[in-house]
């Protein structure tokens, strides 16, 4: 809340109205940017929130709500930070909707804000929405430009001074950073982070710099308070008054950026407006609820180190070939977290799972959604022709049910289907090697005749699941290392996917190449709980 | 071109002999059914197809004597009618029978079209998650309908390597949607509450009716042969589709769900048999990119036929919640954005206060 300390000195100098009557017109752009299909990362996460809101209120703006809907914009919200573009500065402007200052009146602040926003919208020529990709922040260099587009400073004072933005059609473009009333500042804060993005129409040259700048200028929020004066970015000052900018820089407000992208989330699962592909995958889903679980298991519980990463190609399918040991496939989804954690491009892995997590109401629906398909040829050449990483565990139940004293010892790798799936679609294969799932449930002995009955492939004793009941089930928290290796190519004319000796033997070094590569990471893990 | 449709009593196949005749490559179309149509798709028919109602032996009769060159039997029924399942059996498995019977005697065909479904894959948590037209079931169905549809095909591929002279295309179309259309599935999904299998959510595919009307007749009169999987392109997840429809889910326990259908079924609520049962358990998705190539056509996809089925029959604002329409969704979560942010605001003024 270090940002709410500076606010009261703030309010006075947004008084000053106008210094700037020249910027206004970008902050309207800015605001009517999201709109425009182009959405910038910046703009996402607002434009989705802000439109129902204005909806309402706006009334006349009668486009709105069947608009946004339909829009694209819908979807995009800040769920997915990841997905592209985001410096995480741009996320931190983004939700810049911070506190409003003036408390006895919350209520009408935001909407003032968003009403804004929506009336520069409707000004905003449609072909100037520019696909501003990244950003924005900092249209510093960008400002000149703006005089281009001037508003009648007097128009827009003379608004703001009403008071009474929530009523009215702020149609004017620019008149929110203007206004006097609180809630003015903050609405010329919202808008500032998006307006970088698009340049206005005037200047094309403009729009270049904006974007190599961004990167540079991570927005951090202890760099704007130093800097309040000089609001960051002339394009800011101008779109309001210096006080605002400045509150604006300093104040990416996180957490109202979280709330709003956790009810964009609710709605968009309540109406069922997401998209899962032919497999069943949610990322959106697995995304939101699914990793947040599975990283604070990667990070903190097991802390896992991974290595060779660089093996993956960066884009295109991959194989990934891995041992599996654990009792409880823990290893698989550590590994997909890894996955998806440790590329640059955050990817997700998809698993070949066995018929037993399909037959089973919950699981199977668990993990089709996130990502898994049954392990059978068609479906991994499928994910492998759609590019796709598949992760594999060759070894079964073999591998993951055998008992502690045989740790770290590969099982047969089955009928190698792997490996016809590999080379038919001529996808690399990357052995990965992973220690540390073994000691998480240390199996002492198997109940078989139980396992027999259940229909299960073990059941599983192990020092402290019958033992202490459900506390058992709890697993030991191992020192985990997942290191990829190098890829084995498989696109050679050479290979015949129908040849079985070329099978076994792609079989047999990835086996190999894995078991070599787990006793060495044995060897540099000091003690498995370390 | 003279075309025999059979099958016409019903939706489809008197839909399907409508466009045939309008078709500028047809020159005549005979329907045939063992019910004549009536209500609308009477009036449909009227002064365009020569209607014959009759039993097998006399649609029998009427292709070998009416010397068509094209039969597109649409005749395979998903769901009982007043027979129950017995009927439906004899009319499916028997009529096919007849039918090819009497194609095979029949010298100046050259084409056959067949009606199937992509029930034929059965469905099971064994199979691949997209099914190709290679793709065998793993498991027996145990849907009625999907039986009679394998077996149907069954015959079909007899017929087709006895007379190799025919042009034979089996089309498997999955379940249809559309504004106007009324069936078992419409009907679920209109249900105020919608009753689903706890802890499976499945993937579907549904085809738009009049998609897979254009398929047919461009089945009809171009040349297809083999078999073709006809469904819109992608997945919705039951849940999805259900959210999308404004309805709630009611899970129930699968080893209840055969009891949960009957009751539904003798409480005239609607009517769902284990063919739907499958498919609302383990899901089922097709591969159509051999359609789209051969037929040079892209049907809509899964996603916009729902959307056009919700849209057409008025389900967001007709039964289901109110509260889940979307226009009441995004109200509720603009007005709770902006309760988080007013109670931010005052504490956030509080806040600053305090240290001034």
């Amino acid at each position: 809340m270090t940002q709410d300390r500076h606010l009261p000195a703030k309010p006075a100098p947004a008084v000053a109205p106008d210094p700037a009557p020249a910027p206004k017109p970008r902050a309207a752009r800015a605001a009517a940017k999201p709109r425009s299909g182009i959405t910038t990362a910046s703009a996402k996460p607002r434009s989705a929130i802000t439109t129902p809101a204005a909806k309402p209120r706006a009334g006349g703006t009668a486009a709105t709500p069947a608009a946004k809907p339909a829009s694209g914009v819908t979807a995009t919200p800040a769920a997915k930070p990841r997905a592209g573009v985001t410096t995480p500065a741009a996320k931190a402007r983004a939700g810049v909707p911070k506190p409003p200052k003036a408390p006895s009146r919350p209520a009408v602040a935001p909407v003032a804000t968003l009403t804004l926003a929506v009336g520069a919208h409707a000004e905003r020529p449609p072909g100037q929405a520019g696909p501003a990709p990244l950003n924005g922040h900092r249209p510093g260099p960008v400002t000149p430009v703006t005089p281009a587009t001037p508003v009648t400073p007097s128009k827009a004072t003379g608004r703001a001074k009403t008071g009474s933005p929530a009523l009215n059609g702020h149609r004017a473009n620019g008149s929110a950073p203007v206004s006097v009333t609180p809630a003015a500042p903050r609405a010329a804060v919202r808008r500032a982070p998006q307006r970088p993005t698009p340049v206005p129409p005037t200047p094309p040259t403009a729009t270049p710099v904006p974007a190599t700048q961004q990167p540079p200028t991570p927005v951090p929020a202890s760099q704007q308070p130093a800097t309040p004066p000089v609001p960051a970015t002339p394009a800011v000052a101008a779109g309001a008054p210096t006080a605002a900018a400045a509150e604006g820089a300093r104040a990416p407000d996180v957490w109202d950026e979280r709330v709003a992208g956790a009810l964009g989330f609710l709605r968009r699962r309540i109406t069922g407006a997401y998209e899962v592909d032919e497999f069943g995958f949610d990322p959106e889903l697995t995304e939101a609820l699914v990793h947040p679980v599975l990283r604070q298991l990667y990070r903190r519980y097991f802390r896992v180190d991974a290595s060779g990463v660089e093996h993956l190609p960066p884009v295109g399918s991959a194989l990934l070939v891995a041992n599996h040991s654990g009792t409880v496939p823990v290893d698989a989804l550590m590994l997909t977290m890894g996955v998806h954690d440790e590329t640059p491009l955050h990817r997700h892995l998809r698993l070949l799972g066995a018929d037993l997590v399909f037959r089973l109401p919950v699981l199977s629906e668990l993990a089709r959604k996130s990502g898994s398909t049954l392990a059978c040829n068609p479906d991994a050449e499928r994910l492998l022709r759609n590019g796709e990483y598949v992760g594999v565990f060759p070894e079964g139940f073999k591998g993951i049910g055998k008992p502690y004293k045989d740790r770290y010892k590969l099982q047969r790798f089955g009928r190698g289907g792997f490996v016809s799936a590999a080379v038919r679609t001529g996808t690399p294969i990357i052995p990965v090697s992973i220690v540390g799932a073994e000691e998480i449930y240390p199996i002492i002995a198997n109940l078989k005749p139980l396992a027999t009955m259940t229909g299960l492939p073990y059941v599983p004793v192990t020092p402290t699941f019958p033992l202490l009941g459900p506390l058992g089930m709890l697993p030991l928290p191992s020192k985990w290392m997942i290191r990829f290796g190098a890829p084995i190519e498989t696109a050679s004319n050479t290979l015949d996917a129908d040849d079985p000796i070329v099978v076994f033997n792609l079989a047999d070094q990835v086996r190999e190449t894995i078991q070599q590569t787990l006793h060495e990471l044995l060897e540099l893990r000091p003690d498995p709980f370390s | 071109m003279n075309v025999l449709v059979t099958g016409i009593g019903r939706y489809l196949g008197a839909h399907l002999a409508a466009r045939l005749a309008d078709h500028p490559r047809v020159d005549h179309v005979i329907g045939v059914d063992t019910v004549p149509p009536t209500g609308e798709l009477a009036d449909l028919l009227a002064d365009r197809v020569e209607v014959v109602t009759a039993d097998p032996r006399g649609i029998v009769t009427a292709v070998t004597q009416s010397g068509v060159e094209a039969v597109a039997h649409m005749g395979v029924i998903s769901t009982p009618g007043r027979g129950g399942r017995p009927a439906m059996k004899e009319h499916n498995i028997i009529g096919t029978m007849q039918l090819l019977a009497a194609c095979q005697a029949a010298p100046g065909l050259r084409k056959l079209v067949v009606r199937s479904s992509t029930a034929a894959y059965g469905a099971s948590f064994r199979d691949p998650a997209v099914f190709t037209e290679s793709t065998a079931p793993t498991l027996m169905p145990r849907g009625g309908f999907a039986k009679d549809i394998i077996e149907v095909e069954g015959y079909v591929r007899g017929f087709s390597r006895r007379r190799a002279d025919v042009i034979t295309t089996v089309l498997r179309l999955a379940p249809f949607v559309g504004p106007a259309a009324d069936t078992t599935l419409t009907r679920y999904f209109a249900l105020p509450a919608v009753p689903t299998v706890f802890g499976r959510d499945p993937r579907l595919q549904f085809i738009h009716i009049d998609d897979a009307l254009e398929v047919l007749v461009r089945a009809v009169t171009e040349s297809h042969r083999g078999t073709y999987n006809v469904a819109g392109p992608g997945v919705i997840m039951l849940s999805q589709a259900i959210r999308r429809a404004g309805r709630i889910g009611i899970p129930v326990f699968e080893p209840g769900m055969s009891a949960f259908a009957a009751f539904v079924k003798a409480s005239g609520i609607g009517d769902f048999n284990l063919d739907q049962l499958e498919l609302f358990v383990h899901g089922r998705v097709v591969d159509t990119s051999r359609l789209i190539e051969e037929f040079g056509f892209r049907p809509r996809s899964t996603e916009e036929a729902f959307a056009e089925m919700v849209r057409g029959r008025g389900l967001r604002h007709r039964g289901g919640l109110a509260a889940l329409r979307p226009e009441a969704v995004t109200a509720a979560e603009a007005m709770v954005l902006e309760g988080i942010r007013a109670v931010r605001a005052a504490a956030g003024g509080r806040a600053r206060r305090e240290p001034a």
